[in-house]
């Protein structure tokens, strides 16, 4: 019924030049003397502990797995002893976790039957191990397998849908990262084209990156049936369902997820996950995460163990003496930290951002030219000006009735008046904006970052999302 | 310095409690000068730098060249007209405000600028106290304030006043504005001098018809052509009447174009219009798809309600019915006005076409002169009712 736009999302806000973008430097991190594991990780419901307190684990020990419903197994992520078995919140849900003092030694534990050429593999034999390294709960939905690991069984995946861009403001290009890794990715790509019998693989790539792009061509010209696109870098242009609309040019219905067409979303982290899983037998024991925000003291890349806590990162990264918040993600869709000390970084995050905790009054705040205000009109003297711009955590202005000025319906991903939508939700009234697609919204942030009446237009909408599921 | 002050005054509130209804009045001093000290407490956790006095300041800025273009034009009244009419609409807003116990916003900044722009030169200050206590209270606080309006506020003060007292806003009320017309005939240069800034004619009076105010009375081009036309669809008009119909029409172009011409104050100057409105555009402040099919409707109209005998007669025709009168001035400034029009971006196309339309078919047919004001006034009425049939053509196969 609605239209799909094959050459990128409808709307959507180029962030530029934004003061915090991480630059494409490396950093290990220490091993961190103790690491938070959810037993909730990815997708996937909560798995049932295997450890109890006191217990010796070592890094890549399967310490959680699931005995009903979708789940893939949980790791240990450092070698040393639980310490504690609780309840945290972690991205806004409560569920157990591990609390591991670590010995700070950094052996990691393998699974045996990796295979160098990743083209051997039976389909059983793959199917094992992506699921015992933890691989299977990447991605949006989950990776398909033989287990019960994705809400989508093997035989219906349609698409294999990957996603090279990154378009959130602290966004680093993807092609700078993973330049060197090419030939792993096409790899990892091959094998799980074969692995879904041969099914179409569409790779979306950024505008930024059409070098390589070019390389991800020249390594595939052989493989049929993946093709690559160069896509705008517009935000959310990432997210899953509008990448698979994109570049399949299937509808995703609204309030589903991209599963529903059978089409599985992954990114290139979770290739190379992939392929060090196949390869080397590596379970998922840490990631790259970008540390994007002017809260730190320098913006880079590093590779954490997953676990860690974010009062670990801060301490190491963050800039001393700034009053910061600390966001689990990106700036527009991260969940903010409660206990930084109990919040870890899973191994579903791809960055984290830290911006400054501004209360302060600004003096004529509205007057001023604006060099360093990022804004969706074109008032402020920084669009015109090459400035890097900084995002923190003020408001910028009052709370106000809204004015119909449309800058939200202008930048919905999805054909949707977020207006109308806050109008009827902010009353109670969600069965009446249901007729207005409410379920269509993807909740990526943008009308409520663009309203200039400072709406929670986001926070409605959620709202009356509840409230229908209630109903049901 | 000015922190102190606030300070000192908040302090002053927590000590005598009966001050309090007086909240209002120190918070929106105090958030204007300052920034808000509030963060972000939902996702998403960062905010865009734009607030509604930023944009509302954008407008206020965009129509500041065609209000100092008013000075030039009809002396240093237009000043004195400009002040009461932000201090007596201001006041009626603050009372407003203070009974209601609510938070003083921004939308005033606007209706208080261009309420007088659309008044005639000669308009007593007494008119228009009247009309702007009016137009805030009915035009807008009893519909709830800024942003719950259906009618944009300026629009409804100066209907009321049109039609109290028709005498003060037709025709004697136009003059002939500044440098006066016996530099033109000599072939002087329009622009000459300081024009009306260094004029300080009739202030305070409003007797303007007995002789203290020494500018001719001078009817509106739109009436003038309004006449010649009537002639010409007389019967028994002659070639010389229509020639002389299609002279004026031409030579008044470019007057019109640079704003010398008797009108509302503000709405004279074409170049300065155009130029405000260009910058709201570039800015994003107003919304392009409004302005441009208000003007694509007038234009559209103006060519086929308007007979001529050629194709070049009637394009005339069509640059001086987008020029002359309120048209440029309401398109720009009016009917961008965002709470009063539709919601939806589609829905703006057709106010702003039926806007063109209507104010053209009322000045073609009906004994006004002039008709954007009702046109919009009008549109304000149905802009629900587009954006209903828009959705509803939109979600036509969503299921309840
Ligand atoms: S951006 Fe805010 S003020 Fe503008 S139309 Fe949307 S909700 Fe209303
Ligand atoms: S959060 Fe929802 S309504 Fe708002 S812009 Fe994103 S998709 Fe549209």
């Amino acid at each position: 019924m609605s239209i799909c736009f094959r050459k990128g999302v409808r709307g959507g806000y180029l962030f530029k030049n934004i003061q915090g973008t991480p630059k494409a430097n490396f950093e290990e991190m220490k091993i961190p003397k103790y690491v938070v594991i959810p037993f909730t990780q990815g997708f996937g419901e909560q798995t049932k502990p295997l450890v109890n307190v006191g217990d010796k684990v070592k890094a890549g020990q399967m310490i959680g797995k699931g005995d009903k419903g979708i789940s893939s197994p949980i790791h240990a992520t450092v070698n040393g002893k639980v310490r504690e078995i609780r309840e945290i919140e972690y991205r806004g849900k409560k569920t157990l976790a591990a609390i591991v003092d670590s010995d700070s030694s950094t052996e990691v534990v393998t699974l045996d039957g990796a295979k160098k050429d990743l083209s051997k593999f039976s389909q059983e034999s793959m199917s094992r191990l992506l699921y015992l390294s933890g691989v299977t709960s990447l991605g949006a939905t989950g990776l398909p397998t033989l287990e019960a690991s994705s809400s989508l069984s093997m035989d219906k995946v349609k698409f294999l849908v990957v996603s090279a861009l990154e378009t959130q403001p602290f966004a680093i290009p993807t092609g700078l990262v993973y330049q060197s890794k090419v030939s792993e990715i096409c790899q990892a790509l091959q094998a799980l084209q074969k692995f879904y019998k041969d099914i179409p693989v569409y790779v979306g790539v950024s505008q930024k990156d059409k070098k390589f792009a070019q390389s991800l061509r020249d390594s595939l010209s052989q493989s049929k049936n993946i093709e690559i696109h160069v896509l705008s870098h517009k935000y959310p242009q990432d997210f899953p369902e509008i990448l698979t609309e994109t570049l399949t040019g299937v509808c995703v219905p609204d309030g589903e997820k991209p599963d529903s067409v059978g089409s599985v979303v992954l990114d290139i982290a979770d290739l190379m996950a992939v392929y060090h899983a196949l390869s080397e037998g590596m379970p998922l024991v840490s990631r790259w995460i970008s540390l994007g925000g002017s809260g730190y003291k320098e913006n880079k890349l590093v590779r954490v163990r997953i676990g860690t806590p974010a009062s670990e990162i801060l301490a190491q990264f963050g800039k001393p003496g700034v009053e910061t918040r600390f966001l689990l993600g990106d700036p527009l869709t991260g969940d903010v930290a409660q206990d930084l000390a109990l919040t870890p970084v899973g191994r579903e995050i791809k960055s984290t951002s830290c911006i400054e905790e501004d209360a302060k009054r600004h003096f004529l705040f509205f007057m001023r030219p604006g060099l360093r205000a990022d804004s969706y009109s074109r008032i402020f003297a920084s669009s015109y000006l090459p400035l890097e711009k900084k995002l923190d955590t003020n408001l910028h202005g009052e709370h106000r009735p809204c004015i119909q000025c449309s800058y939200c319906e202008d930048i919905c991903p999805r054909p949707l008046l977020p207006n109308m939508l806050h109008r009827y939700c902010s009353h109670g009234m969600a069965e009446e904006a249901k007729g207005l697609r409410l379920m269509g919204c993807i909740e990526c942030g943008l009308c409520s970052y663009v309203c200039p009446s400072k709406i929670s237009i986001m926070r409605d909408i959620q709202k009356g999302k509840e409230e229908l599921k209630k109903e049901l | 310095m000015l922190r102190k002050i606030f300070d000192l005054h908040y302090k002053m509130l927590e000590k005598y409690p009966s001050l309090r209804p007086f909240k209002p009045l120190i918070d929106a001093g105090d958030n204007f000068f300052y920034g808000t000290p509030h963060t972000t407490k939902e996702k998403p956790y960062i905010r865009e730098g734009v607030d509604i006095k930023r944009f509302m300041i954008m407008v206020l800025f965009a129509v500041l060249p065609a209000a100092i273009a008013s000075v030039y034009f009809y002396g240093q009244r237009a000043i004195l007209v400009i002040l009461a009419s932000y201090i007596i609409g201001g006041l009626t807003e603050v009372i407003f405000c203070i009974v209601r116990k609510e938070e003083i916003t921004e939308g005033f900044l606007i209706t208080g600028i261009l309420y007088p722009l659309i008044l005639p030169p000669t308009i007593p200050l007494w008119m228009l106290s009247v009309g702007i206590i009016f137009g805030v209270i009915f035009g807008k606080e009893v519909f709830g304030g800024t942003g719950k309006n259906p009618f944009n506020a300026a629009l409804v003060a100066r209907c009321f006043l049109y039609i109290s007292f028709p005498l003060y806003m037709t025709g004697g009320a136009f003059v002939e504005p500044y440098p006066n017309s016996i530099a033109i005939e000599n072939n002087k240069p329009v622009f000459q001098g300081l024009g009306g800034f260094t004029s300080h004619r009739g202030l305070f009076s409003h007797e303007i018809k007995n002789g203290k105010f020494d500018a001719m009375c001078e009817a509106t081009p739109l009436a003038k052509m309004k006449e010649l036309r009537l002639k010409v669809a007389e019967q028994g008009s002659t070639p010389e009447d229509y020639q002389k119909y299609m002279n004026y029409v031409k030579t008044s172009l470019p007057n019109l174009f640079w704003g010398y011409r008797s009108g509302s104050m503000g709405e004279t100057c074409a170049v300065l219009l155009i130029l405000g409105g260009i910058m709201l555009i570039a800015m994003k402040v107003a919304n392009w798809r409004t302005i441009l099919s208000t003007i694509l409707g007038g234009a559209v109209c103006s060519f086929f309600f308007y007979d001529a005998n050629c194709l070049s007669d009637k394009l005339y025709l069509m640059a001086f019915t987008l020029l002359s009168g309120g048209f440029l001035f309401g398109a720009i400034f009016m009917t961008t006005d965002p709470v009063t029009g539709p919601i939806t971006q589609t829905g703006r196309y057709f106010y702003g076409f039926a806007i063109g339309c209507i104010a053209l078919l009322i000045r073609r047919f009906s004994g006004y002169a002039e008709g954007i004001m009702f046109s919009i006034l009008l549109m304000n009425i149905f802009a629900a009712l587009i954006d209903e049939i828009v959705i509803m053509v939109r979600y036509r196969g969503v299921k309840k």
